[in-house]
């Protein structure tokens, strides 16, 4: 059966795992790490970089290096978030046609799914190199309070990545199943999830039947590492500012190097009580004197820059609780996850509002990715006695007169469901209504995502009030939206799909996919041809060392004498094609280099 | 000859003739008693014999075959107590059961089919397979269960074909089951809107057994005309008439229209809540005085513990035999006397609660056991009472339900208060109008329609709902007399020319 990987496509860092003979286990890259850099850069040749590559040389090519990307995907540029990046990202981010978002790297635009499908074309590789086989089937988790136009883009970085994704699941929950599959519980547990761009928490019910049945789920989709990095950064500005009065972020470098610091503060200070951070040659006075970046940091004033924004996590973890009318008394353990939760002042902080330790089991940077490869496992092979119900994170409405939002299928609704309702005309003769399906939370439509709309016509002309209009909301297991709208009294239907917009046209996602398979089958063969040119040095350095012996077995005897001369042309030929650096030459030449490196060893082995 | 536990329950089987069995005084007392809820040893304490005696006799009555004996102890009609295997009662039709081109085993299938079809009738307890005191872990783990077995997750990437949609349904059902069920106000609610249906149907069993021993009543109690007070006003034919349609549940405000939609329906409260208190208001009050009578604790003479008569050598002498015989009587009398004197008690203790159909039972029994004009014409008055609860009832119920969009349901219960006051045109076009809305048997909703209209030919609205029966129907012609006639009742009304325009069009 074919192999289902999963992948958590984090903000700052990715990570791939697989079911294995059972247990799920995370891939480790190439450089043996088992997370990769969520960054993807673009050299000046024109290269395209991912993961650890392309944040080694952020500092210098900061403007074409993407970090965060997650934060943007499926947003419109209008909104204030996209705004909020713009101001602290190095690199452009740009309008594209239909609102939505585009980030320019070397004067060529990119759709955010573009680079999150480089991302994940990368996880796929990872996972291909390890299992010795094509990967095409994935399921990737994205945060719990993502809205369907994040989903969707999220699917369609995957479908441009090559990947058939075969469900998208929630991360908080994907951590509940790495932390109870296969142990038989039952019991209630809340997953708080801090990661580098999101926050969100979670709490399920695990039971009988292999069920993970999610109770509750909430957040926020731009809270994260990020956040508390930028306070770091804040602070380290405003002090510069203060002794030298030069803004530190008007140089795009210098942004960069404090955004690396910060962050490497923040994270020692959940191992250390203080440490420095040390920028020299920060930037330049403009009187030809360069200035110096020097300030030690405390765990206090980190915690105190950031109490904000713990107690922010705490207040949805409260609403949350109370949404579902559960009792912290309810829940029976606390499962972190997210690298931020390394943070000493939130473990406390977690740990006093839920009146209990959290659990010490699962390793917080890897559980997401291996509960999305046990969901695929469990999807794929029925064997696997799993059932997640999920729930829809924001209530699906339409939008009714006076701008106002109807919600149909409210918050927290375990999916499979259904939901109807009747409404009415709002003007006279009324013939039509345009039905705005959204997703949210607020009463005013504007206020809340826009997932479709269609148009219910064919009405009878009737006084406002009268004609009486059934709407019908459907989401099934795969989160799939439809909406119909039936005239109660001709009983005519109509009915859509919505598909939530990535900001995407179909045309501009096949293109898109187009183009990465093109570059992929590019990116492989380049791999084979350097394979080749590797192999072919090796070999052409191992005849070079055995010649001289050779030469001298050779030159005592009258056999093989034109055997070494043939081998002399051989080695030259190659060597040619290897300077020349063609590829197609090279492979030529391996199965020649080949043998005559094997004749070789033979002829020293039967003298020796 | 087995003889039944104590526990057990006997019952009559239906068909079956009583004059055929023995009708001794003590298994008259013993027949009476049976109701197919109450258990021997309940019917030996109503009967003051014991329970082995009892036993004996119903044995005995059970080889006869009038009687059989249901094993399950208690009166609640319990649903299926299997979590895993709920058992629907309804059997699909036969040639689409199994489809061999779907990824899906035969016996899944048929279950699949089976549930889809029953949906609508299981109750939550029963979709889930749990009786109606499980908790809240039983509940669950039953949920769990059929997520297990029937989310679509478990056959993922399987040709499912058209069972996909039927399974979403069906675990859609179970999970609002589960959701009801464990949350505590919301399960409240839901019981009693359930005990509400119970209710209907034991007072329906109650007043069929009535009707059949119409001996009794010499004339069947006249029907009331008007609807009761605690009915109120039905939302017949209002969706289709201006000034009073559902709409207005939800007013229009008129400074707020602007957008393509108006607010949607407000669905009212389910009446089981709203009408609770009425309801018991108005019961206190038809039930008058017989209110606080408590039961007398007088020592009821003539329940002996007794060994049945046994057949002595009669040779002993006439005196004997006659002072044996009139022992018999007095002691026959007596406890025909204490039993109709029990029965009394009983249900009057089931008026103070108001117990209607309980009082109406035990009255049943106390007028075969006394020529008292008064039990009698007060057995009458409980069981009118009763049948005005259960109209009651049935309307609360079928507003519930049309408060749900459950037309079916709707349909089928206001049919139900339509049996009882059938010269209600309300009443009828009430049905007429939850059958268009089901959509179904637009024959049928045309049959009720036009009986609104016979009986109210004045109404305009009866005519219009009659109207738009028939344009759903597609008998445009009729549709266009019956808005016609609708329009010279009420020549003012913009609906109905609108309607009209409709259906002109569809003519030309
Ligand atoms: N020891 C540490 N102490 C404090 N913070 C840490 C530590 N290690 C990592 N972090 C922070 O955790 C964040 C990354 O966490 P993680 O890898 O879980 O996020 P992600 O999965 O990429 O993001 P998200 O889940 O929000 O999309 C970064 O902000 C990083 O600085
Ligand atoms: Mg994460």
């Amino acid at each position: 059966m074919e192999r289902v990987i999963g992948i958590d496509l984090g903000t700052t860092n990715s990570c791939v795992a697989v079911l294995e003979n059972g247990a799920p286990a995370v891939i480790p890259n190439r450089g043996g790490y088992k997370t990769t850099p969520s960054m993807v850069a673009i050299t000046e040749a024109g290269k395209k970089l991912v993961g650890h590559i392309a944040k080694r040389q952020a500092i210098t090519n900061a403007e074409n290096t993407v970090f965060a990307a997650k934060r943007l995907i499926g947003r419109k540029f209008s909104s204030p978030q996209v705004k909020n990046a713009i101001a602290t990202s190095a690199y452009r981010i740009v309008e594209g046609p239909h609102g939505d978002v585009r980030i320019s790297l070397r004067n060529k635009t990119y759709g955010v799914a573009e680079i999150s499908a480089m991302i994940l074309q990368e996880m796929k590789v990872i996972a291909e190199d390890y299992l010795g086989a094509p990967v095409s089937k994935a399921v990737i988790t994205v945060p719990a309070y993502f809205n369907d136009n994040q989903r969707q883009a999220t699917k369609d970085a995957g479908a441009i990545a090559g990947l058939d994704v075969i469900r998208i699941i929630n991360e908080p929950t994907a951590a509940a199943l790495a932390y109870g599959f296969g142990k038989d519980l039952e019991r209630t547990v809340a997953v708080y999830d801090l990661g580098g761009g999101t926050f969100d928490i979670s709490v399920l019910e695990i039971g009988a039947h292999g069920v993970f049945r999610v109770i509750a789920t909430a957040g926020d989709t731009f809270l994260g590492g990020e956040d508390f990095d930028a306070r770091v950064i804040d602070w380290l500005v405003e002090g510069f500012q203060q002794e030298h009065n030069i803004d530190l972020r008007q140089d795009r470098m210098a942004l960069q190097r404090l955004k690396d610091a910060a962050e490497k503060a923040k994270c020692e200070l959940s191992a250390t009580r203080e440490t420095e951070i040390n920028l020299p040659f920060i930037i330049s006075s403009g009187r030809n004197e360069a200035l110096h970046l020097q300030r030690v940091i405390s765990r206090e004033v980190l915690d105190s820059l950031c109490s904000d924004l713990v107690e922010r996590t705490v207040d949805i973890c409260r609403q949350t609780l109370q949404d579902a009318q559960l009792g912290k008394e309810e829940i029976e353990d606390v499962v972190l996850v997210g690298g931020m939760t390394r943070m000493p002042r939130i473990i406390e902080q977690v740990a006093e509002f839920f009146g209990r330790e959290p659990c010490k089991g699962v390793h917080p940077d890897e559980v997401v990715a291996l509960g999305a490869a046990i969901q695929g496992a469990a999807l794929m092979d029925q064997k696997t006695e799993m059932v997640l119900l999920d729930v829809t994170p924001h209530t699906l409405g339409i939008m009714t007169f006076g701008s106002n939002f109807r919600g149909l299928i409210p918050q927290n609704t375990t999916v499979p469901t259904s939901r109807s309702e009747i409404f009415t005309t709002s003007r006279d003769n009324q013939t039509a209504v345009k039905i705005l399906v959204m997703q949210g939370e607020h009463d005013k439509a504007e206020e809340n995502e826009l997932l479709g709309e269609f148009v219910l016509t064919g009405l009878r002309k009737a006084a406002k009030g009268q004609v009486e209009i059934e709407v019908t909301f459907e989401i099934n297991a795969d989160g799939i939206v439809s909406v119909s709208a039936k005239d109660m009294e001709t009983g005519q239907k109509q009915a859509i799909q919505v598909t939530a917009s990535s900001g995407l046209t179909k045309d501009e996602l096949h293109n898109m996919i187009e183009a990465a398979q093109g570059e992929m089958l590019e990116r492989r063969a380049s791999e084979e041809d350097e394979a080749s040119k590797q192999e072919a040095q090796r070999l052409i350095a191992e005849i070079e060392r055995l010649f001289p012996q050779v030469e001298q077995i050779v030159a005592s005897s009258d056999f093989g004498r034109d055997a070494t001369e043939k081998a002399r042309g051989i080695l030259q030929r190659a060597r040619d094609a290897v300077a020349r650096g063609d590829a197609a030459g090279i492979k030529e030449h391996l199965e020649a280099l080949g043998r005559t490196a094997r004749m070789f060893r033979g002829v020293v082995q039967k003298t020796s | 000859m087995t003889i039944p536990s104590s526990d057990q329950v006997p019952r009559w089987v239906a068909g079956r003739d009583v004059p055929g069995l023995p009708t001794g005084a003590f298994e008259r007392m013993v027949l009476d008693a049976i109701d197919g809820q109450r258990s021997i040893a309940a019917i030996a304490d109503l009967v003051g014999l014991g329970a082995e005696d009892v036993a004996q006799m119903i044995g005995a009555l059970t080889a006869g075959g009038a009687i059989t004996i249901d094993p399950r102890p208690g009166p609640a009609p319990r649903p299926f107590t299997s979590p895993t295997a709920p058992t629907a009662p309804v059997t699909v039709g036969g040639s689409d059961a199994f489809d061999p081109s779907l990824d899906i085993a035969a016996p899944l299938q048929a279950r699949i089919l089976e549930l889809f079809d029953a949906i609508d009738t299981l109750d939550h307890y029963a979709l889930l397979g749990v009786p109606r005191d499980a908790d809240r872990k039983a509940i669950k783990s039953a949920y769990y269960g059929f997520a297990a077995k029937f989310h679509t997750d478990r056959h993922f990437g399987k040709n499912l074909g058209p069972l996909k949609s039927k399974m979403e349904v069906i675990f859609g059902r179970a999970t609002v089951a589960h959701d009801v069920l464990s949350r505590k106000e919301q399960r409240a609610e839901y019981d009693r809107y359930l005990s509400e249906r119970d209710r209907t149907r034991a007072y329906e069993e109650l007043l069929s057994a009535v009707d059949e021993g119409r001996e009794l009543f010499p004339t069947p109690p006249p029907r009331v005309a008007t609807p009761l007070p605690s009915a109120g006003r039905l939302p017949v034919a209002q969706a289709v008439q201006p000034d009073s349609g559902p709409m207005k549940v939800a007013p229009v405000n008129p400074a707020r229209i602007t957008a393509d939609f108006e607010r949607p329906v407000e669905r009212p409260l389910p009446a089981s809540v709203l009408d609770e208190r009425t309801r018991k208001e108005a019961l206190a009050r038809r039930l008058g005085a017989g209110r606080q009578r408590s039961v007398s604790g007088t020592t009821i003479p003539g329940a002996p513990s007794l060994t049945p008569p046994r057949k002595t050598s009669v040779e002993e002498g006439k005196a004997a035999a006659d002072a044996i015989k009139r022992l018999y009587e007095d002691r026959r009398d007596n406890a025909r006397k204490a039993q109709a004197q029990r029965m009394l008690e009983a249900g009057e203790a089931a008026l103070a609660k108001e117990d209607v159909v309980g009082a109406a039972n035990h009255y049943r029994l106390a007028v075969q056991y006394t020529d008292d004009p008064a039990v009698h014409s007060k057995f009458k008055q409980i069981s009118q009472k009763a049948r005005e609860v259960l109209f009651d009832a049935y309307m609360k119920q079928a507003r519930y339900e049309e408060s749900q969009a459950k037309w079916k349901e709707a349909a089928a219960s206001y049919a139900k208060a339509h049996e009882a006051h059938p010269d209600d045109a309300d009443i009828a076009a009430s049905v007429a109008q939850a059958l268009r809305k089901e959509g179904r048997d637009l024959h049928r909703a045309a049959r009720f329609g036009e009986l609104a209209v016979q009986k109210n030919p004045n109404s305009s609205g009866f005519r219009v709902t009659l109207g738009a029966v028939y344009l759903d129907a597609g008998l445009f012609l009729r549709a266009k007399t019956e808005l016609e006639v609708a329009l010279r009742l009420s020549p003012e009304d913009a609906k109905i020319k609108e309607l009209l325009v409709h259906v002109r069009k569809a003519l030309a």
